[in-house]
């Protein structure tokens, strides 16, 4: 076992165990053996190494060569990358495909410009709204204490605009607050919120996702640079292998997900074509405020003109 | 400070250093009071009004860390700080001075390092960090890093300085 | 390795820990080439910790009463309630400790502030001195599996475990401590004459603790009540002592405030700069994966979870005996964390086990700290101390096999309201 010629340190805050460790693991071990053994991975899983901040910070430093980082987190380095996230966009796993698709070299660009690699986009899927009890129209949802998570000038707009007031936590004390009663609302995936626990507090889900969560692993350019051409594209080909199978996976495991909190007594409540229809204006209110802001005007246009194709039907014809 | 009694050192550093040690104190005291009111405040805004300002809780956060590491000025300033003394107890006066001196010696060294690490993260954190709070640039907010390690310094530097001084002044009548 | 070893010699003769576990730090990082402002970059995490900021609200809380005339408010009130019982000062001796070391968490503070007023209150009611030391020293510990103490907080804060949770782990067993002392103080049996009280009504008395007892029950209902998060409850209960003691007992002036409140941040800048240090020293050992590699070693030779904890007892009794409790929660705790989760350890129930062990380390001859804070409060020798705390001792140390080897004591409650 001769140690690797290029051994990347790669931190997550993905938990040990998860889809999402488990896949870096299999794309990380076929790398190395197509290599012959010169380019290593060592992961260092569930936030051992800190949030996406301090991850990022080391990045810079050189103590870590990637990360899987969130939204949410890296958003602040490169904030075109949050434009997926609007509330109330996404429809179909199919419109989120073709966005990715269509998005990812300008989000190439983009990460490339702050000196980063944009390796693969990770998903973490639709993101639903879980309360104490059903909670479908507006007025519902601004009588809730609601969680929101902190710094994310996207979210902080939208909510402002429904006149719901958020009580910033950090993850960690989530779930304590939705047992006190400190907060009765929050939002995560199906199979985020069984990982954190959080529909034990929280069992009721109104059945349209609020909006679309999402990551990318991400390293560090100048790291990427010492490999050969040949390396880098046993890299891009690997990933590109391991990380689209991924996202096939994480939606396996909100699917899965759906029939445990079932199994687990969880009500999920069917909303109104009407209450959608307000809240898409609100959304609509919010782009109009955050555009060119929150995001660039030009990856809202690409965005906003890949899914007026595909929802139009053109998208044949290209 | 214990070893240094007032009459053995010059007045007018000691003099300065109660300065400083009142800043500090006054400092810290303002720090506390904002995060108890802060912090209340927000819970009142929550209980009555539905809802609270999102703000608050992380500006309590860099808070905590400013009036922390400010603290720890003052440990240093008090000569305070958690040690261990195994032999501390066993030692003559005059003996004492000179593992007094070694260990301030070694304390100015490690603080200077650690100053150094400080202001490679600021420079760091300048280029790369981005905004934080308030929109403010996030290396201010962590600017209590340098100012805290750079004042530790200061503190070890002048209870070195001072213990030299103790020891160049000679035998001392021990006052216990 | 020999700079680290000179480091090591340096804690020896008294440097701060902060400086030698910095120092440390930076010769690690430095020895595998990652740059120094690591070193930093972990300190900058604790700007994303939430629970952090229960710590310098509670010791401030904590200051405000071992400063006022709490501690003989509490005193009085508990003879008025529990004073007829055979042994009943001993008895009231070990709750006043335990309430206080729980509010004020460093047991320093409930040597220096109660011991003074119950030592004379014990001699003069026939207890023997050295029954009376020994209780003493032992309870100045007493406590700290009550909620809030300080050191629960740091052990949550470092384990990123619920603080709620830990609070309510500790409670049986703490209890469990506090009733098997209390047996122990019912058997030496001497019956108290309530002569001090004969002067005031109970009423009175009752009237004057009527601000105070609030407190215990401001962090209860608060936090499981769902009104407040634990910083949240600090809060409260720092703004709600400040008003008491400065406003309707005025036993601490306004002006006296700012003195308050720069040794409170003194204290907790200590704690923070050693969590800060700390938490650098731990990421090289994560880095290198250590923890890991250690747990394969020990894997290998140690296959029963109850084996592994008899050890950790071990390891932690000598670490307790010699480092301070803040100072060992934070070295050894991220260092066990993994260790333990790879046995099956339940992280809460292997919280109370480090708090109970640090708790008896406290006391542990030859070097445990309060043995030499009762020394110098109480001016008597060492080993007269040693031999007093002896039988107190040995009652500690079978709770701690109790609290070892049955992990529902500390989960029960978890799991009934969690
Ligand atoms: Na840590
Ligand atoms: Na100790």
């Amino acid at each position: 076992l001769a140690k690797p010629k290029h051994m990347f340190k790669i931190a997550s805050l993905a938990p040990e165990g998860s889809v999402w460790v488990n896949s870096f693991k299999e794309f990380a071990a076929e790398v190395t053996e197509k290599t012959n053994g010169e380019v290593g991975f060592r992961i260092y899983p569930g936030g051992i190494m800190g949030d996406d901040k301090a991850m990022y910070r080391k990045l810079r430093v050189g103590q870590l060569h990637g990360g899987g980082f969130t939204m949410t987190g890296i958003s602040e380095i490169v904030d075109d990358f949050r434009v997926m996230a609007i509330p109330f966009l996404f429809q179909s796993y199919e419109e989120m495909d073709k966005a990715r698709k269509q998005l990812q070299p300008m989000f190439k660009e983009r990460f490339a410009e702050k000196g980063l690699h944009l390796v693969a986009m990770t998903e973490v899927g639709f993101i639903y709204t879980f309360s104490n009890r059903p909670r479908v129209t507006i007025a519902d949802l601004q009588a809730a204490k609601t969680w929101a998570p902190t710094d994310d000038p996207l979210t902080s707009a939208f909510l402002n605009n429904l006149k719901i007031s958020p009580i910033a936590l950090t993850i960690p004390d989530v779930l304590s607050s939705l047992q006190t009663g400190l907060i009765d609302t929050a939002f995560n995936s199906l199979y985020g919120s069984i990982i954190l626990q959080w529909y034990t507090k929280a069992p009721f889900v109104t059945d349209a996702p609020y909006g679309y969560a999402y990551g990318a692993f991400i390293m560090n350019a100048k790291a990427i640079a010492k490999l050969s051409d040949v390396y880098l594209a046993v890299i891009e080909e690997t990933a590109d292998k391991y990380f689209s199978e991924l996202i096939q996976k994480t939606r396996k495991s909100n699917e899965e997900s759906r029939a445990v909190l079932i199994s687990q007594g969880v009500k999920f409540i069917p909303t109104t074509p009407e209450e959608l229809a307000t809240l898409e204006q609100y959304r609509d209110q919010t782009i109009e405020q955050v555009r060119g802001k929150a995001f660039s005007e030009e990856i809202y246009q690409t965005l906003d003109q890949t899914l007026t194709e595909l929802r139009s039907g053109k998208d044949g014809v290209n | 400070m214990e070893l240094t009694d007032t009459d053995a050192s010059p007045s007018l550093t000691n003099r300065i250093l109660n300065g400083i040690i009142k800043c500090e104190e006054v400092l810290v005291s303002l720090l506390l009071t904002a995060m108890i009111l802060l912090a209340c405040y927000q819970i009142g805004l929550r209980w009555f009004t539905s809802g609270g300002l999102p703000w608050i809780d992380p500006l309590l956060r860099y808070l905590v860390l400013w009036s922390g590491l400010l603290g720890a000025v003052l440990a240093t300033a008090k000569d305070n700080h958690i040690a261990l003394d195994a032999i501390g107890y066993l030692l003559q006066r005059k003996l004492k001075l000179w593992v007094h001196l070694l260990t301030d010696g070694f304390c100015v060294i490690v603080s200077v390092f650690l100053f150094r690490a400080t202001l490679l993260f600021l420079s760091s954190e300048i280029e790369y960090g981005g905004s934080s709070l308030f929109g403010l640039d996030s290396w201010l907010w962590f600017l209590i890093f340098p100012i805290a390690f750079g004042m530790i310094l200061l503190h070890f530097s002048i209870d070195a300085v001072t213990t030299v001084w103790s020891l160049l002044q000679g035998p001392q009548p021990d006052k216990q | 390795m020999i700079v680290k070893l000179i480091a090591i010699l340096f804690a020896l003769i008294g440097t701060p820990l902060f400086i030698v576990i910095g120092a440390l730090a930076l010769i690690s990082f430095h020895s595998v080439d990652i740059d120094p402002s690591v070193v930093i970059i972990e300190m900058t995490r604790l700007s994303d910790t939430p629970l952090l900021i229960s710590l310098p609200l509670f010791i401030f809380a904590g200051t405000m009463l071992s400063e006022s005339g709490a501690p003989e408010r509490i005193l009085k009130i508990s003879r008025l309630f529990l004073g007829w019982l055979p042994g009943g000062l001993a008895v009231i001796a070990l709750l006043v400790c335990a309430v206080f070391t729980a509010f004020t968490g460093a047991s320093g503070v409930t040597i220096f502030a109660l011991g003074g007023l119950l030592l004379p209150a014990m001699l003069k009611d026939g207890y023997s001195e050295r029954f009376s030391m020994g209780l003493i020293t032992s309870s100045g510990s007493l406590g700290l599996l009550f909620p809030p103490s300080l050191p629960l907080i740091l052990f949550g804060v470092i384990a990123e475990t619920r603080i709620d949770h830990l609070f309510l782990a500790g409670i049986i067993p703490g209890f469990l401590m506090l009733i098997l002392l209390c047996v122990y103080a019912f058997r030496s049996g001497v019956v108290h004459t309530r002569e001090e009280l004969a002067d005031q009504h109970p009423l009175q008395i009752l009237k004057e603790t009527v601000w105070e007892l609030p407190l215990p029950f401001i962090i209860i209902i608060g936090i499981y009540g769902g009104f407040l998060v634990a910083g949240e409850a600090a809060a409260v209960t720092a703004l709600y002592v400040l008003i008491v003691e400065v406003f309707i007992y005025r036993d601490i002036k306004l002006r006296q405030i700012p003195e308050i409140m720069g040794k409170s941040m003194t204290l907790f800048g200590g704690i923070l700069l050693i969590l800060a240090v700390s938490m650098a020293s731990t990421n090289y050992l994560i880095d290198q994966e250590i923890p890991s590699k250690i747990f394969t070693f020990i894997n290998t030779y140690i296959d029963s979870k109850y084996t592994f904890l008899l050890l950790l007892n071990v390891f932690l009794l000598i670490v307790g005996s010699i480092l301070d409790i803040f100072s060992a929660l934070v070295l050894v705790v991220p260092l066990i964390l993994p260790i333990a989760a790879g046995y099956d350890v339940n992280p809460i129930h292997l919280g109370i086990i480090f708090l109970t062990n640090l708790q008896i380390g406290y006391c542990t001859p030859p070097v445990g700290l309060n043995l030499f804070l009762a020394s110098y409060r109480f001016k008597r020798p060492i080993f007269e101390l040693y031999r007093a705390s002896l039988p107190f001792l040995g009652l500690l140390l079978i709770t701690l096999v109790l609290i070892t080897y049955f992990p529902w004591l500390s989960l029960a409650l978890v799991e009934w309201f969690g």
